[in-house]
């Protein structure tokens, strides 16, 4: 898509029906993130449209000759200075420019601010990803500050689901290491109700087993669960976590496979939540 | 590797208990539709800024797509709600083509009178099971460094490492008012700065690019901003927002802003000469130590 040429950007509001484009133009724009909830419509009319203080007129979308190519939903959030106003979503289309979606930031956000102003707003706020330089690049020229945040904690609730399900994904890249067994021994330093059982994983040519058993393994595990969850989102990296001790493998000559193995474990994608999601 | 502490279930690590949870009789139950008055006022007592009344509760818990009645656990005594927790089992992208269910925990509140009895401990044990069993993945939620760093890490809760960067602006008066009226109080803890406010107190006129005029009253004893300019101020000055903004930004930076505000006639200060003296003075009683 190209919006060089002389047509106007044209600005509406949402209209009925206008969520599947939306919805999609979120999901390729943010393609390649994690972080976020998927939405289909009916969530989307909830989390949006429904939401107190959201109305259709908040929902501002901007058109190249009929064609969505960037949108921005405006919310309202209490704050302790007053009432508030923040971008709920904001997504640009992926295959114009960067100069074409810096212009488009800046047109969107520049409208979104004047709504919020005019309804009496003491504050504006947007998060968008540190990653997408034309978003933060519009952002700071419309003299916006950077400011700390909350963000999104977690715990393991189903610790071998989670390894089963992020290990499904590898495919071919777990044929890539030597066929063998490894049973993990998952202990938790800090309180946890749920018990940890000792998780035994076959490596084969087709693929990984991952399953609860008592059943002997090539190599035993011993393995801290925060150091699972600082491997799997990226909290720290596997070298130093080996070397720490805080993962510790019997006989030692596993350390290699082991090594190759909890790599395949962490999260490939930068996350970004959008305020939407975070209610 | 630290061997694992062994605990009992119930007992938090560094929570000083006030009563055995076992004298405390409650009952932890799923949400019932008579419920929501209950909760809607559990949580306005509890949390110190109130609650957002009940047309929110409804949308942000019963209203929403898949909403279960177990997803909200209210803890009853005799015939008083004294706590109430929530969580929302959603589907999280975790990498493209890689979604796993996660319960978004929140608007945890425990009855003032009824805290240090680990109500919550029993609340989170009973959920986890339960999201256990339906197959849910994580759980987590959003919260600041302090809340995570106070409670949830002793249950294992790590931030996930983000790209998610948060701006701000101020558009209305009153965040400007208060920071000013912070301000004012560093200032003034200067004795010297308060004598020379004592003997000619100031007010400032402000025009901020963007947002409405206001005027900064300074005295001895406070600075005050209030909407509107006023004739008898002894200084106007004219400034776009961006300089507002590096005043945060160190030193550099607001430098470099004056200078290219200054340079591009959007930086403008009217009676300045005519208060040098005062000025000078204020910053000679900022700077000399008390």
């Amino acid at each position: 898509m190209n919006t060089s040429d002389n047509a106007e950007l044209s600005v509406r509001s949402y209209q009925h029906g206008d969520e599947e484009t939306l919805i999609d133009l979120w999901a390729r724009a943010y393609s390649d993130y994690g972080g976020h909830v998927p939405k289909n419509p009916e969530y989307w009319r909830w989390c949006v449209l429904e939401r107190p203080g959201v109305e259709a007129e908040d929902v501002v979308l901007l058109e190249h000759q009929d064609t969505l190519i960037a949108y921005g939903v405006l919310g309202r959030k209490e704050s302790p200075v007053g009432p508030g106003g923040t971008v709920l979503e904001l997504a640009v289309e992926p295959s114009l420019t960067p100069a074409e979606r810096t212009r488009s930031v800046s047109q969107l956000i520049s409208v979104l601010e004047e709504r919020s102003r005019a309804r009496g707003d003491e504050i504006f706020e947007v998060s968008v990803p540190s990653t997408e330089q034309f978003m933060v690049g519009a952002l700071e020229a419309a003299d916006f500050k950077p400011e700390k945040s909350d963000s999104m904690q977690l715990v393991i609730v189903d610790v071998m689901g989670l390894m089963q399900k992020i290990l499904e994904r590898r495919g071919s890249e777990i044929a890539a290491i030597p066929a063998q067994s490894f049973a993990f021994i998952i202990q938790q330093e800090e309180y946890r109700a749920l018990p940890l059982g000792r998780i035994r994983m076959e490596l084969s040519s087709s693929g990984v087993s991952v399953e609860e058993s008592a059943v002997d393994a090539d190599f035993e595990v011993v393995a801290e669960l925060s150091s699972l969850l600082d491997i799997i989102f990226r909290r720290d990296d596997v070298a130093n976590i080996i070397r720490d001790d805080r993962i510790r493998v019997q006989p030692e000559t596993g350390a290699d496979a082991l090594a190759r193995l909890l790599r395949l474990l962490a999260i490939r994608s930068n996350w970004y939540t959008p305020s939407v999601d975070g209610r | 590797m630290k061997e694992p502490q062994q605990r009992r279930l119930g007992e938090v690590p560094g929570e000083e208990r006030t009563g055995d949870p076992s004298d405390e009789h409650i009952e932890l139950r799923d949400f019932r539709p008579e419920d929501e008055r209950r909760i809607v006022e559990t949580l306005a007592a509890a949390f110190p800024h109130g609650w957002h009344g009940n047309a929110f509760w409804r949308w942000k818990h019963v209203q929403r797509p898949g909403f279960k009645p177990s997803e909200v656990t209210t803890v009853i005594s005799g015939e008083e709600m004294v706590a109430c927790f929530h969580g929302a089992t959603l589907p999280l992208k975790l990498e493209p083509g890689l979604i796993v269910d996660v319960s978004f925990d929140g608007d945890f509140a425990v009855m003032p009178g009824r805290r240090g009895k680990n109500i919550p401990l029993r609340a989170h044990d009973l959920m986890d099971r339960r999201l256990l069993e339906a197959g849910v993945t994580l759980r987590g939620g959003f919260t600041s460094k302090i809340l995570n760093e106070r409670f949830y890490s002793k249950f294992g809760y790590r931030f996930v490492p983000t790209s998610t960067l948060h701006f701000r602006k101020i558009i209305g008066l009153r965040p400007l008012k208060q920071k000013i009226e912070a301000l004012g109080e560093r200032i003034l803890e200067r004795g010297k700065v308060r004598e020379t406010l004592a003997r000619r107190p100031m007010v400032i006129n402000l025009q901020i690019e963007t947002l409405p005029a206001f005027h900064v009253a300074m005295t001895a004893e406070a600075f005050t901003a209030k909407p509107g300019t006023l004739d008898k101020a002894e200084m106007s000055i004219q400034a776009p927002y961006a300089v507002i903004v590096s005043l945060t930004m160190g030193r550099w930076k607001f430098v470099r802003s004056v200078i290219s505000s200054l340079l591009s006639f959007r930086l403008r200060a009217r009676g300045l000469l005519r208060m040098s003296g005062q000025l000078l003075a204020l910053a000679r009683a900022f700077i000399r130590k008390d």
